[in-house]
């Protein structure tokens, strides 16, 4: 029995190099959801991990390989927009927002609180027994640092 | 055929104009004798919309070829019941079925609102009627069904071909005749809860009956939804073979929007329900969710972003989004000038909550609806920003969904766990002693074993946690009613449920969750391999041996099928025989080919083979995959559709509590 794999007719390169190129480039083919190279079985993939292999063969290191492709095509090639420039909003927005909506959650939450706390303190004023004390000044100095130190 | 279906559609249409005026005029007024009025043309207008899709059909199913829209989604030699569901494949037909749904929701709210008539119910009635109205226009004007071929090409008068162009091979299959109606009733439904959501702010009955009454409304098209799109996922897998079932595709990504906002929105109205907060948030998610609703129809049909399953190209698209934008400043509006009425005494007392839970709940939902909407929308952004195309492919999502997804997974087991209010001390380590055991201990366990993915023993182990926190919560429920109704532990468990279905049936999705993601994290340890064999050849992945024993040609009237032969064997032993096929339309001009793929499945594991073809030398080209957990994903479907089902299960509690939505019963003749 003899064994035939994904790559090795055409090329030197092993499956795992060519994979290990072909993941960070997406499939252009336009009938799959642009999946990564590597997965994609398509013919239009299949192509282009041939053209990947033989670039390897070349010499060529994986960041030549990709930079070959994008002077080509452009940064559509790559399967995610690279971490530059404008393109890093799309890795950070997401992160920005749960952040972002956590602290709006706080605040909220804290203003809620506060605002149960001061109706608290509305609340306990009020049941407060009247002072014994008959002078007025007193009895309004000593409601009054109650009223702080709760 | 065609001009009385053509008839019925702008019947449809005057019906609709006719049952927002009316309906609208009846809330204003209140007259019983407008209120009928409003109520018989939503009846009309479903019963309208009921005739033109049974038209088409009838054109479909008698080979109508006249009809271009027949001609060119169908064919003689197309399989009765996918001429049936041909009249969907297409965006008229599509458009046609949405506004058959939408009527008929339209219809059931109107019957179930029947017996407590008032104004809320009657602007419900208006803004539902409203929407159908820009749906029917839609077809008339743009996307009409019935058009005829000399109407659209250089043809003489009246010239019928001899055969249609057919459907397109891969809709040819069971889960793709089921998924578009699934789908749309998921998202035409979001609709019901809109609708009241509108109607309340513009009547001023912003009270908690109206949020009860309508999240039966939004359960049902949830369920939808979430069912419509696993069931694309298993289309996916079982006929495009590419291995997976879930390609973050911009119109998949278009369905899971409204899924995540509709899910929030089920979690945060349990805080409106139970503490009178967060009321204006609410009205906003449902709101949005509607919105991401009609936005997901707009990005399928306007050709902003490509898709696999995006209709073609159509002048739609802009028109959608003018809807998008109309329901947006409608609902701001009316919002804004409610704000009043729609404050509430917001207490919180701890984080340590079972409001805290929620609060997170929401938080995580909504960054996961915005991360998913950037990511589909980002290559259109970045183009208008920079000039140059750039690719959002499943890598994004997969890296920045999964420490979402794994938050939300947590939460899941976290949230029941917490009291309302404030949680004590107590009652933390009660709860959490358990659960948090086995999640150390699976950790743990596969750690030692060997397992080096990182998020795959973290989402093992909280699907541990999850999962005991789930049992733990149905044990206790029983014993308790055992040692207070002297049940036995099976009848208390029974009874559990069937006493309280809101609670226990949310667990019960809850588990159908944790089961699918056991299943997407399968997802991190596929294997694939491509082979090229003479007969006789073998190859190896996953310890499995697969050895081509040989293939077969046959041909009927559709297609060409070869089927291939692959013994399976593993440690020598032959565990049994798969048969990947291709399938090769000849009759088509594009001779497509379809692959048949053979699946092979367990719980542990599926093993997936698809035959990409063979050379002159008789050299067969295989692709094989093995893909862990898999079977976890449509189990996890079915358990969440039980537990949903027993959640939508009337309550006669519910019952009385709904029907004093609206206005007292009956109002006198005038």
């Amino acid at each position: 029995m003899s064994l035939l794999f994904w790559g090795s007719p055409a090329h030197g390169a092993t499956v795992e190099e060519i994979k290990f190129v072909a993941q960070e480039m997406a499939c252009l083919c336009g009938t799959c959801p642009t999946r990564p190279l590597d997965e994609c079985n398509c013919g239009f993939a299949g192509q282009k991990r041939d053209e990947i292999g033989s670039l390897l063969d070349a010499g060529k290191d994986k960041k030549a390989i990709i930079a070959s492709f994008i002077s080509r095509d452009g940064l559509q090639v790559l399967a995610v927009p690279p971490a530059e420039g404008f393109n890093l909003s799309a890795w950070v927005m997401p992160f920005a927002v749960l952040f972002g909506g956590g602290f709006v959650v706080l605040y909220v939450v804290r203003t809620w609180s506060q605002g149960k706390d001061a109706r608290q303190k509305i609340v306990a004023a009020r049941n407060d027994p009247p002072p014994n004390d008959d002078d007025p000044y007193r009895s309004q100095l000593e409601s009054e640092l109650r009223d702080r130190d709760t | 055929m065609n001009n009385f279906g053509n008839f019925t559609l702008w019947l449809t249409l005057i019906t609709a104009v006719y049952a927002v005026v009316t309906a609208a005029l009846a809330a204003r007024t209140r007259r019983y004798d407008l209120t009928l009025s409003a109520e018989r043309a939503t009846a009309a207008t479903f019963g309208l919309s009921l005739v033109s899709f049974a038209t088409l059909e009838y054109l479909f199913l008698t080979d109508g070829f006249g009809i271009h829209y027949v001609a060119t989604h169908s064919s003689r030699d197309l399989p009765t019941i996918y001429k049936f569901t041909a009249l969907w494949s297409g965006m008229q037909g599509s458009l046609l079925l949405w506004a058959l749904i939408l009527a008929g929701y339209s219809y059931f709210a109107m019957r179930v609102t029947r017996n407590f008539r008032g104004p809320l119910a009657s602007n419900a009635t208006a803004v539902m009627a409203a929407v159908q109205i820009f749906f029917v226009g839609i077809i008339c004007i743009y996307e009409n069904p019935f058009l005829l071929i000399s109407d659209v090409e250089s043809v003489a008068a009246g010239f019928v071909p001899a055969d249609g162009q057919g459907m397109n091979p891969l809709l040819v299959h069971p889960a793709m005749a089921i998924h578009p109606p699934m789908l749309y009733m998921g998202y035409v439904g979001f609709v019901v809860p809109y609708a009241f959501a509108m109607a309340a702010l513009i009547c001023g009955q912003v009270n908690e009956e109206w949020i009860r009454a309508t999240r039966r409304w939004t359960l049902v098209p949830w369920f939808f939804l979430g069912t419509g799109q696993l069931l694309g996922g298993k289309w996916a897998y079982v006929v495009l073979g590419w291995g997976g079932y879930w390609g973050w595709d911009p119109v998949e990504n278009a369905a899971l929007l409204p899924w995540l906002t509709g899910t929030a929105f089920l979690h945060s109205v349990m805080i409106q329900e139970k503490r009178g907060m967060l009321k204006v948030w609410n009205i906003i998610l449902i709101v949005l969710t509607f919105t991401l609703c009609i936005y997901g129809t707009f990005l399928t049909r306007s050709g902003v972003v490509s898709s696999v399953h995006a209709f073609a190209q159509s002048p739609v698209g802009p028109t959608f989004f003018g809807l998008v934008l109309a329901i947006v400043l409608f609902s701001a509006y009316f919002v804004w000038s409610r704000l009043d009425l729609l404050k509430s005494k917001n207490e919180y007392e701890s984080p340590v909550s079972r409001e805290g839970g929620f609060l997170l709940n929401n938080l995580l939902f909504i960054t996961a609806t915005f991360a998913v909407f950037w990511g589909t929308m980002f290559p259109v952004i970045s183009e208008a920003v920079t000039g140059s195309k750039i690719t959002v492919g499943p890598p994004f999502f997969n890296s920045v969904m999964v420490p979402i997804g794994l938050l939300l997974l947590l939460l899941t087991g976290v949230g029941p766990l917490l009291a309302w209010r404030k949680t004590s001390g107590r009652s933390l380590r009660r709860q959490f002693t358990g659960p948090a055991l086995s999640a150390i201990v699976t950790s743990a366990t596969l750690a030692a074993l060997g397992m080096g993915d990182v998020y795959a023993i973290i989402s093992f182990a909280f699907a541990a946690f999850v999962v005991v926190a789930i049992i733990l919560e149905f044990h206790r429920g029983a014993l308790a009613r055992g040692s207070s109704a002297g049940e036995s532990y099976p009848v208390a468990i029974v009874n559990l449920v069937r006493r309280n279905r809101r609670r226990y049936g949310g667990y019960i999705i809850h588990f159908g969750i944790v089961l699918l993601f056991i299943g997407f994290t399968g997802n991190a340890f596929n294997q694939d391999k491509e082979a090229a064999l003479k007969v006789g050849e073998s190859a190896e992945i996953a310890g499995y041996t697969l050895v081509y024993e040989g293939s077969d040609e046959t041909q009927n009237p559709l297609t060409v099928v070869i089927e291939t032969q692959l013994g399976i064997f593993k440690n020598g032993e032959r565990l049994g025989t798969m048969w990947p096929e291709q399938h090769v339309y000849y009759k088509r001009s594009d001779q497509q080919r379809t692959t048949e793929v053979a699946i092979r499945s367990s719980l542990r594991e599926d093993l997936y083979v698809l035959y990409e073809g063979q050379n002159e030398s008789g050299v067969a080209f295989f692709r094989a995959y093995v893909n862990p957990l898999v079977m976890w994903v449509w189990i996890g479907a079915w358990v969440l559709t039980i537990g949903t089902v027993i959640v939508m299960f009337p309550d006669k509690r519910e019952e009385e509590l709904r029907r004093r939505v609206g206005m007292a019963p009956r109002e006198a003749r005038a």
